[in-house]
């Protein structure tokens, strides 16, 4: 296993780079999960930032200035996406994204003389570095961290749980669900711009079911229920292949296989793991310290 | 490598493999040695020429990656044998996957160049080209293209392509359309194209201007995706129109799927394509609805143009168990180029040295025949091999009119 | 003119029984199963696996690719949606915790696929059964079309007798409306749960053997744009609605195969998107929504 780490921080620079962009996504879909909302938009604004950033820079735009109009248009695609779809909720809003992902897809190939088409985007310059990407990555983290305390966090633990309930709270539902949305596809439109702007090609390949499929794994392996989920989902997801290199050609089924048995066994995932072993930890301090308390508080907030 | 973790990506990859070949769809049956391996190093007290190629070996491109390696190997056994480059002279030739991702392909070739590589052999995929060129003009080590068919890769003294552009005036398309108007006698025509593939719409152009020139009535251009599988709407629309005969200027496995719908509409007219309809494993897909559909090919394993296709035929089925195909050709092709520039470069080889080698390489002969090198670029005079599906999954060969 | 009237019947035949099984489990048991569409590919595979291997009649393979299709969702229900159901804490969850645990079992029939097809496209020919074609009122039909039509037409008015006339039928549209109540007064609905997942899976499995002969072919990766004509279909049936499903499907073949026939194969996403997009936006509860069993 250590053998593993060693190797994989030593040769995949691309694995890296990979990891890093897919946290980012990850967030997008979390902060959306966060509100209750299942919404895969951000996946969608991921293609869009991706092909943005990309013509833009093969236009000779610097990185930061493509980056930038990237985030821009995924957010103003993710406020659009929020009123067309103000109605859907549910399975409903999951299908209408999930169809956005896939019409991202079809333009991607069919847009030619913006998109390339089946080829894609050829020699997009490079312009971020790792540590750039790091900080970046760094900097939502703790956005995302900050945003879980206090008055925002218990706001989105309040949409989470039942509309009706934060509606009574005061909470404006649909404006919070809203910025919350937007927000979402900005997350998403920032790491498709970076994806585009690292790997020098881009191709519609990029953005279809697999995409879905791997930041959906991310979730599943890292869980919703803290800021440190996505980081560690997007990790694992980067290690699962240098894990189960054992596997040969096999590899990709028994990945798969995987991921279902942490859906139906440990639907929680790594950060539901975590938060239960502190909460019990916590409790066996108290007890220890003779303060028996109900433990009610933390089985509300999971 | 995980940008593919789920494998769902290949479709569109293999597109990419497609493009760069013109051909999709070829088995590589053949298990082989293990191709990352490379050659014995050198013995004995002449050069060793480094030469590295950072290949598809693993992914959805590894069908045409594999053998394209293999063909190389081939090459550089051939080469180390005979002595080709001198008296204990050797190519070590170092094969390594670049796992179906760009970057890792622009890492390695910066890393051959460090390592004192000589030449590379380079860009598998037309997206691997892409990305690849402009690194490699403004750098030293010059590189062979094994397969990549977009427009302009060939630029000395930094990039070279020994592959065989058919649509190219009085090329083998020109040629193939002559030869098969005359003996069959087409009145009309439909072409079909990809039309989200630019090199593919354009190869239509030159068809249906093959077809006019004929005399033969082009009645419509039909455009259809590279990625659609259901040519039920388009064969219909033929149907229809009833040509004497349909070119499919697509990709290996839409041509493969037309030809099917075609067929199963009752249409059992002539259909052409390019020599993307080689692969063996368009059977795979096209199954018996491949009869009657024709290509030109530069090479095929089965009907050697002369006695350096024969040779490479025996060698490569000796070594990896079974028939090389137009991939491993071309790997093959390219290897030699480069040991034809190498031998340019004299006594004590440098990247730069080798470069104008190459450009100092104006014929080459192949297992296509002659080649002609013009700014780079390889150009074919010989007309191929002209071959047609049969009901079972063979080939029988048509007249070239040579 | 007639001749595309004639795919379009045929494409809406195969449209219809994939989004049968899919509106039908969303309807009942509120599951948007995204592994519906692998499992189609699953049973389009066993007809091809089965076909180079023995030389079938249509009578068994039709019947074998529908029970593949069956067990396949039968699995689906015990080993990954019910024991999610189980565990989730309020009916919210639970739909999305399903909806994710089918996009993994979809991902782990799309990895055995890719496996067996090794990623490429493979001709399915059935060698006992021979294309023949007849004319109908100045139409060139095949047997093969006349088979597509023929089967998707008896098992949708199947399905439409099974939920309005049977008791069965009775306890699903009940379930659809109150699954916890109608675990309290007795009704079986962990059963009822299983039999709809395996009647849709059966669907997809009829529909994946006859989109198989109609493109000639099968590819791991064939459900994609599949799924999105069902969304399709569904918007405009309405969820759960068998007739608005059937409806649906064949509006949207129509417009699909016209518009590829006068406006070039390029157009043909655009109109499903057109489709989607326009009734979210004016109708999100779908065109002939009336008998939708509920909605949510």
């Amino acid at each position: 296993m250590m053998l593993a780490a060693a190797d994989w921080f030593g040769a995949g620079d691309s694995t890296i780079r990979t990891a890093l962009v897919y946290v980012l996504l990850a967030y997008g879909i979390h902060l959306a999960l966060r509100t209750g909302t299942f919404s895969l938009a951000a996946v969608a604004t991921y293609g869009t930032g991706a092909y943005t950033a990309g013509a833009l820079a093969l236009d000779g735009w610097s990185p930061v200035a493509a980056v930038a109009a990237a985030v821009v248009q995924a957010a103003v695609a993710g406020l659009v996406l929020a009123l067309v779809l103000a109605r859907l909720r549910n399975l409903y809003l999951a299908m209408a994204t999930l169809a956005a992902v896939l019409l991202v897809h079809v333009l991607a190939l069919e847009w030619e003389s913006v998109t390339g088409g089946a080829l894609g985007l050829l020699g997009i310059p490079r312009g971020v570095t790792v540590p750039q990407l790091l900080v970046i990555v760094a900097l939502c983290t703790l956005a995302v961290a900050l945003g879980e305390r206090g008055r925002t966090g218990r706001m989105l633990e309040a949409l989470r749980l039942d509309d009706q309930l934060a509606a009574s709270v005061g909470i404006d539902v649909v404006r919070a669900r809203r910025v919350a949305f937007v927000l979402s596809a900005a997350l998403g439109g920032l790491a498709g711009s970076l994806s585009a702007l690292q790997f020098s090609v881009l191709t519609p390949d990029e953005i279809s079911f697999a995409l879905i499929v791997d930041v959906l794994t991310i979730v599943v392996i890292g869980g919703t229920a803290a800021w440190y989920g996505p980081l560690i989902g997007a990790v694992a997801l980067a290690w699962l292949p240098e894990l189960l290199r054992w596997t040969g050609d096999l590899r990709p089924i028994v990945q798969a296989a995987i991921v279902v048995v942490l859906v139906v066994c440990a639907p929680d995932g790594a950060a539901g793991l975590i938060r239960a072993v502190a909460a019990r930890l916590r409790r066996l301090r108290r007890r220890e310290n003779g303060l028996d308390v109900v433990p009610a508080v933390e089985g509300a907030v999971r | 490598m995980f940008r593919q973790s789920t494998a769902r990506r290949g479709r569109l990859a293999v597109i990419g493999a497609a493009l760069s070949a013109v051909m999709i769809l070829t088995s590589c049956g053949s298990s082989g040695g293990d191709t990352a391996e490379g050659a014995p190093s050198a013995q004995g007290q002449g050069q060793v020429y480094k030469v590295g190629f950072p290949a598809l070996l693993s992914g959805a491109a590894a069908f045409a990656g594999k053998p394209i390696a293999q063909g190389a190997e081939v090459a550089v056994e051939e080469i180390n044998e005979t002595g080709f480059l001198g008296q204990g002279s050797t190519v070590e030739l170092k094969i390594e996957d670049i796992k179906s991702d760009p970057a890792k392909a622009i890492a390695l070739y910066r890393q051959y160049a460090t390592d004192g590589a000589v030449g590379v052999l380079c860009c598998g995929l037309s997206n691997e080209a892409g990305a690849l060129a402009p690194v490699i003009r403004q750098s030293k080590v010059p590189a062979i293209v094994t397969s990549a068919i977009l427009d302009g890769l060939a630029s000395p003294p930094s990039l070279f392509r020994p592959v065989v552009l058919p649509s190219s005036p009085g090329g083998v398309y020109d040629k193939f359309v002559d030869s098969m108007a005359k003996a069959e006698g087409y009145k009309t025509a439909v072409v079909v194209v990809n039309g989200d593939v630019d090199a593919m719409v354009a190869d239509g152009k030159v068809w249906a201007a093959a077809m006019e020139r004929n005399g033969v009535k082009v009645l419509q251009t039909v455009a259809v995706g590279s990625a659609d599988r259901d040519f039920t709407a388009p064969a219909t629309q033929i149907e229809a129109l009833a040509p004497d005969v349909v070119v499919a200027s697509t990709l290996g496995t839409p041509t493969a799927l037309l030809a099917r719908s075609l067929r199963d509409r009752g249409y059992d007219k002539r259909i052409l394509s390019s020599y993307g309809a080689s692969g063996p494993a368009l059977f795979d897909a096209g199954g018996s609805g491949l009869a009657g559909l024709a290509f030109a090919t530069p090479f095929a394993a089965d009907h050697p143009v002369n006695d350096t296709a024969r040779k490479f035929t025996e060698r490569y089925t000796a070594k990896f168990n079974a028939a090389p195909d137009m991939f491993a050709a071309q790997g093959y092709t390219a290897m030699w180029l480069l040991a034809l520039g190498m031998k340019n470069a004299g006594a004590s080889p440098t990247p730069e040295s080798v470069g104008q080698g190459l450009s100092q390489v104006t014929t080459q002969e192949s297992v296509y025949g002659n080649l002609r090198y013009e700014g780079g670029q390889a150009i074919l005079d010989s007309p191929g091999v002209y071959l047609e599906w049969t009901k079972d999954g063979k080939f029988s060969e048509l007249s070239n009119g040579s | 003119m007639g001749d595309y009237l004639r795919d379009a019947i045929t494409l809406g035949g195969v449209y219809v029984l994939f989004s049968l099984g899919l509106t039908l489990s969303w309807g009942v048991l509120n599951i948007l199963n995204l592994a519906h569409g692998n499992v189609l590919v699953a049973a389009a595979l066993s007809a091809y696996l089965l076909t180079t291997q023995v030389a079938l009649p249509m009578a068994l393979l039709l019947p074998a690719c529908m029970l593949v299709g069956a067990l396949l969702g039968l699995g689906l229900e015990l080993l990954v949606f019910r024991p999610i159901r189980a565990r989730a804490a309020d009916e919210e969850s639970t739909q999305l915790a399903v909806l994710i645990g089918s996009v993994a079992a979809g991902a782990l029939l799309y990895a055995i696929a890719e496996r067996i097809t090794d990623g490429r496209v493979r001709a399915v020919d059935p060698g006992t059964f021979t294309v023949t074609d007849y004319l109908v009122a100045g139409v060139r039909v095949s047997n093969l079309q006349l088979l597509i039509v023929g089967v998707s037409l008896v098992l949708s008015v199947l399905l439409a007798l099974l939920v309005s006339r049977t008791r069965h039928g009775r306890a699903l549209r009940a379930i659809a409306v109150d699954r916890v109540t109608c675990g309290l007064l007795g009704v079986p609905t962990a059963r009822l749960a299983a039999v709809t997942m395996a009647t849709a899976g059966a669907l997809a499995g009829a529909g994946g053997l006859l989109l198989a002969l109609h493109l000639g072919s099968v590819e791991a990766s064939m459900t994609e744009s599949l799924l999105l004509k069902a969304f399709a279909v569904i918007i405009i049936g309405g969820v759960g609605s068998v007739g608005g499903a059937i409806l649906g499907a064949y509006l949207l073949a129509g417009a699909e195969v016209f518009s590829v026939a006068y406006l070039g194969s390029g157009v043909r996403d655009a109109v499903v998107f057109l489709v989607i997009l326009g009734l979210l936006l004016l109708r999100p509860q779908g065109l002939f929504a009336r008998t939708a069993w509920q909605r949510s």
